[in-house]
């Protein structure tokens, strides 16, 4: 059953991507005030809830399980270094398909919005973690270190979030839900949504999955490479 | 823990006492940091007191990474390090007093900026006073953060602008923000208590987690 | 059960495998010699018995504390440790630098003037760390492994820098060491004739 649902992930992702892109440029109409524009919408907040949310989560919960030490392992380690690499990936989209939309609607790039600039704060932050595990070579420092600046991250981007809100906001607020939770696109549009959300989700699952099994095949030929430096060194030191 | 951590304060607030480079090296640079900002923005007083508040958040934001890489500055060599970790100490004590040194050592730098930029920016003495707890709870914020960041990133020493700004940037828009509701009136309380919670939420995981960051 | 043993340690440094398998047993009271040539894995081999390195490969215990586990940090508080780098801060002198330590880990502050006069350090109490020789640097390490009484020491090449003082002061407190049960493992590239008896493990290749 988990090697039916293993093997699927990659063609269920690809599938689902590609009916959304089709769905999204051709089956679904123009928006009546935004026009073309809007079909970026099928693809941003999605983008946007996997980088910041389910990516970033994922990376988050598996710094906690590896630093807990009934939950320590090298699998949480990987898994979170896997999913800050994809959060860091999804949130350079997020930013890039936002400004695309935001050039044409606000008329700049670029604002000082709570959403946009803790976003791009995450980013950052995500990059200083990738960074951070290629400056140490022990693997329990690296892992100790990233996991604790992933924590520090979940901390950190609600407080800057906070502050460039109070500071100034512009952000688009709630499109999909009105205050009673009606939900506001209709049709086609929503169930795009919808199924952008399923795909970009699935996407990542595969991406992750992908990238901790190349991170566990490299942990045995490191380990294999160790085996024939200690065989060499005990060699030499014979001589 | 209290009796540990205070005697690793004293223990950073004399070595670094004794090296002489904050109050030779660092707070002359931030001094002249400031005079060369006043510069970049003219020499229109009105101006120059609007924008005070932001230039002065901005050269203590750079500094202070300056101030946090030399927290653990006295422990970067590899026969210091190995003495003292065979010491085998509480990492939340060693947290804690490296918090009250670093502590000390920004409110030495901010105090030099203070005076200069209260000259360069017309800032009146009472407003200073009235700004002085929140330029405080500031500093905490930092120190908590700081000895964090500088911490992890031990060792790889670059690598502290790139994590400790995009963390430091609240306090910079707290400190902006209150400092300005100080000289030119607004809203303040929720700076503060943004400040406030940056302190103690930094402080717990400081606590908590500063031994895993420094173990080897 | 003695004091320590390693089965087949091999410990890493990034790739490089600096032991290679170590196989040893230290029994309490003793004093050991670890020889080899440069690069054979000495200091190395004194890392892991302090529980500063991790055990990659195979099996060690230190003081009942297994080296292959997270227990290994527990040994440090154990361990007399005096490396060939100079120990704690430079800008700190003699005797704040051993009042810190003594302090820092609860200990008896009455005993830094005694150990003091026995590595001949009395005369330089005020002196900053970064202002003595390598030699006298060594004598203040010495003075701490005094005052701490450790279970276990571990020296790390420390008859280097000494003057023939300075060696006879050490001899001295090795026997004392012994004499109060301790073990000692010191890494020695020079022959060594101490008061006390010695015994001999010599690495090639970072193996016994």
């Amino acid at each position: 059953m988990q090697r039916l649902i293993s093997r699927s992930l990659g063609p269920l992702a690809l599938a689902t991507s590609v009916a959304t892109i089709v769905m999204g440029l051709w089956v679904t109409p123009p928006d009546v005030v935004q026009g073309d524009l809007a079909r970026l919408l099928y693809i941003h907040p999605a983008l946007a809830w996997v980088a910041l949310y389910l990516s970033f989560g994922t990376a988050t919960v598996a710094s906690a399980l590896y630093l807990w030490p009934r939950t320590r392992s090298m699998t949480a380690d990987r898994i979170a270094e896997a999913a800050v690499e994809v959060s860091t990936l999804f949130i350079a989209l997020t930013l890039i398909t936002g400004s695309i939309w935001g050039r044409p609607t606000w008329g700049v790039w670029w604002v000082w919005d709570a959403r946009l600039t803790s976003t791009a704060v995450l980013g950052v932050f995500m990059l200083g973690i990738l960074a951070l595990r290629r400056a140490n070579d022990d693997p329990a420092v690296r892992a100790k270190r990233s996991a604790v600046l992933a924590l520090l991250t979940a901390l950190n981007v609600p407080i800057v979030h906070f502050s460039v809100l109070w500071w100034k906001t512009l952000h688009q607020g709630a499109t999909v839900f009105t205050d009673n939770r009606d939900i506001k696109i209709h049709g086609s549009m929503a169930w795009t949504l919808l199924l952008s959300f399923i795909a970009l989700s699935l996407v990542f699952s595969w991406m992750v999955r992908t990238r901790y099994r190349i991170a566990t095949e490299s942990q045995s030929q490191r380990d294999r490479a160790l085996d024939d430096a200690v065989a060499q060194r005990r060699q030499e030191g014979a001589q | 823990m209290i009796r540990l951590a205070l005697l690793i304060a004293r223990k950073d607030l004399r070595i670094e006492w004794r090296s002489r480079v904050l109050v030779w090296q660092v707070a002359p640079f931030s001094v002249m940091a400031l005079v060369v900002a006043g510069l970049a923005v003219g020499p229109d007083v009105a101006m120059g007191r609007r924008l005070a508040p932001g230039l002065l958040y901005l050269v203590t934001t750079f500094v202070a990474l300056q101030v946090i890489a030399r927290s653990h500055a006295a422990e970067s060599s590899a026969g210091t390090a190995t003495s003292v970790i065979t010491l085998g100490l509480d990492g939340g004590a060693v947290y804690l007093g490296k918090v009250i040194a670093l502590f000390t050592h920004l409110v030495i730098v901010t105090s030099a900026l203070l005076v200069t930029g209260s000259v360069l920016f017309h800032i009146h003495i009472r407003e200073v006073l009235v700004a002085t707890p929140t330029l405080a709870l500031s500093l905490a914020a930092i120190a908590s953060s700081g000895v964090l960041y500088g911490a992890l990133t031990k060792g790889s020493g670059s690598l502290l602008p790139v994590i400790a700004l995009p963390a430091l940037a609240p306090v910079l828009i707290a400190g902006e923000r209150s400092l300005t509701a100080v000289i030119h009136g607004g809203p303040m309380a929720r700076w503060v208590t943004l400040l406030g919670v940056m302190t103690v939420a930094y402080g717990a995981v400081g606590v908590l987690l500063y031994g895993a960051v420094e173990e080897n | 059960m003695p004091l320590a043993s390693l089965h087949d340690a091999v410990v890493t440094a990034g790739h490089f495998p600096l032991l290679t398998g170590v196989t040893a047993t230290f029994e309490r009271g003793q004093v050991y010699v670890v020889t080899g040539p440069n690069g054979a894995g000495k200091t190395s081999l004194l890392r892991v018995m302090a529980g500063l390195e991790p055990l990659v490969r195979g099996r060690g215990q230190v003081l009942g504390y297994d080296l292959t586990s997270p227990q290994r940090r527990d040994v440090r508080r154990h361990v007399g440790w005096l490396g060939h780098e100079g120990s704690f801060y430079d800008e700190l002198t003699v005797a704040e630098n051993l009042e810190f330590a003594v302090r820092s880990t609860n200990g008896d502050l009455s005993r830094v003037p005694g150990a003091l006069e026995v590595v001949g350090l009395s005369a330089r109490r005020d002196v900053r760390a970064k202002n003595l020789s390598a030699g006298q640097r060594r004598r203040m390490g010495l003075a701490w492994l005094l005052i701490r009484r450790a279970e276990l020491w571990l020296l790390d090449e420390p008859y280097a820098s000494l003057d023939d003082d300075g060696r006879a002061t050490l001899d001295e407190v090795l026997s004392v060491a012994t004499s109060a049960g301790s073990t000692v493992v010191l890494t020695s590239h020079d022959p060594i004739t101490a008061s006390v008896p010695l015994s001999f493990l010599t690495l090639r290749g970072g193996a016994t």
